[in-house]
């Protein structure tokens, strides 16, 4: 790993990703839609939202940015000038994951702002969303790493953006659901946010969200540099 | 500067090149031509580490193209027949962030964009510049690392005749210059030109090595090196509709 290569990738992706607006409005839509959601909201039931949106944030935010970005790069070939250079296919994969992970955590701390939600532990709060960034982040880059085109890249993360958001916007379903739920990364990530919120970080079995987060993040990453090396053959 | 042997690539159980081998020399300019589908972007992606051979080896500027490829990414330079760039950038940003990953300073973008005469419009997003500009920066992009050995995939396609002759004058200094080029090409009058020796690849297969004048000599007196090109690549009706 260059630390060097990885915050240029960073910066330049920083760079590019303000001026486009896929991703612009990949980030302003769930936070404008959180804001419309507080106001309208009752003083004492709002806050209660806040998980949820976050969690709504964290995933449309980490699916979206870096993979529309790459699967830009990979569809006009400008990948193929990278792979040329001294840049590894760890370096590539880490300065796309600092993006998505800077974004992701940005446009949460916004919504908390904007809503007045700093309810809870803060530190853990933004620990737990940065490793459910980079978890979701390195699933949409590898979705993108596995597509043909932008436009498979994009149709596969809105479905995964979608199912990813069924724990969030679903907090009481059917036993069975609640099952199913368990098998989606994000059901980890709304619990533990929850918790630290409303319980604190004492909170009983929060080390089991964060346990599934931490391996969902290793599985995800390793699955990544694989499959960009495998592209090599 | 370059050695291919026996290299072949399948895709699939599709053969795209099939156990070609050639050397180039230091300081030559090297052309390799054929048909659409003949194997020469996989060719030229397996000897810029970009494709793993299927089986034969190869060695650019003096590293091995599989189990060297951190050695042998910084001593080449490579203009793909696709124009790469980060539109919404400026061509400065675009320069810089290259220089970067290659280690190299503002310095060094500066004195190329300006090489390239494209230092009035260094601020403009790239997807302002016109196609010819847009070359000169991909062509300043690839010597951002002073390469040794430089490939250019089609340099010239779809340009004007004017952007065209510049950068084939171009080619023609930086190979002065002392830089090993490896150039593809459609057009068999620029290949002639500027060539010192060519190889022509159909199917795969190597169908010709030669200087364009032996070439030429070899197919009668008056015979251009399209005719020999189309000669050793032609093929008949139904083959061509399947290929």
């Amino acid at each position: 790993m260059n630390r060097k290569i990885i915050s240029a990738i960073f910066e330049k992706d920083f760079k590019d990703s303000i001026r486009n607006m896929v991703v612009l409005s990949v980030i302003s839509t769930p936070v404008m839609l959180s804001i419309v959601t507080m106001v309208g909201f009752p003083p004492d039931v709002g806050p209660l939202l806040l998980p949820t949106w976050i969690t709504v944030t964290v995933v449309m935010v980490a699916m979206n940015v870096a993979p529309t970005l790459f699967s830009e790069e990979k569809e006009m070939r400008i990948l193929d000038a990278i792979l040329v250079s001294p840049a590894s296919d760890i370096d590539v994969i880490a300065g796309k994951e600092l993006l998505g992970i800077f974004m992701a955590v940005s446009a949460s701390l916004l919504v908390l702002v904007l809503s007045n939600g700093f309810i809870g532990e803060i530190p853990a709060l933004i620990c737990i969303i940065t490793l459910g960034s980079i978890g979701l982040t390195g699933l949409g880059l590898f979705i993108g790493i596995m597509s043909k085109s932008m436009i498979s890249t994009s149709s596969i993360a809105v479905f995964a953006t979608i199912t990813l958001m069924f724990p969030a916007i679903i907090p009481h379903p059917p036993d069975i659901i609640q099952l199913m739920f368990k098998a989606i990364p994000s059901y980890y990530v709304i619990n533990a946010i929850s918790k630290v919120m409303f319980v604190g970080i004492g909170s009983t079995k929060l080390w089991i969200d964060l346990s599934a987060l931490i391996i969902f993040d290793l599985v995800v990453l390793l699955g990544c540099v694989y499959a960009l090396k495998m592209g090599r053959d | 500067m370059i050695q291919a042997n026996e290299l072949r690539k399948e895709y699939d159980g599709l053969l795209a090149v099939n156990d070609i081998s050639f050397e180039v020399k230091p300081g030559e300019m090297f052309g390799f031509l054929g048909p659409n589908g003949a194997g020469k972007t996989s060719t030229i992606k397996m000897l810029t580490g970009q494709l793993t051979p299927t089986s034969g080896t190869g060695k650019v500027a003096g590293y091995d193209i599989v189990n060297e490829r951190d050695e042998l990414n910084p001593s080449i330079g490579v203009v793909f027949e696709v124009q790469n760039l980060y539109n919404r950038l400026t061509a400065r940003d675009n320069l810089r962030f290259f220089g970067k990953l290659y280690g190299v300073g503002l310095d060094r973008v500066n004195e190329l964009l300006r090489t390239m005469n494209l230092l009035d419009r260094a601020n403009d997003p790239v997807g302002k510049l016109s196609k010819g500009m847009r070359q000169r920066l991909l062509i300043a992009r690839a010597l951002l690392n002073n390469p040794k050995v430089l490939f250019l995939d089609e340099p010239t396609i779809g340009l004007d005749p004017f952007s065209a002759r510049e950068i084939r004058e171009m080619i023609i200094e930086l190979n002065k210059n002392g830089t090993t080029i490896f150039l593809t090409t459609h057009y068999m009058e620029e290949a002639d030109k500027l060539c010192d020796r060519i190889v022509i690849i159909d199917r795969g297969k190597i169908v010709a090595q030669d200087t364009p004048k032996n070439l030429k000599r070899k197919y009668g007196k008056d015979a251009s090196l399209e005719d020999v090109f189309i000669e050793l690549t032609k093929r008949g009706k139904n083959e061509s509709e399947d290929y």
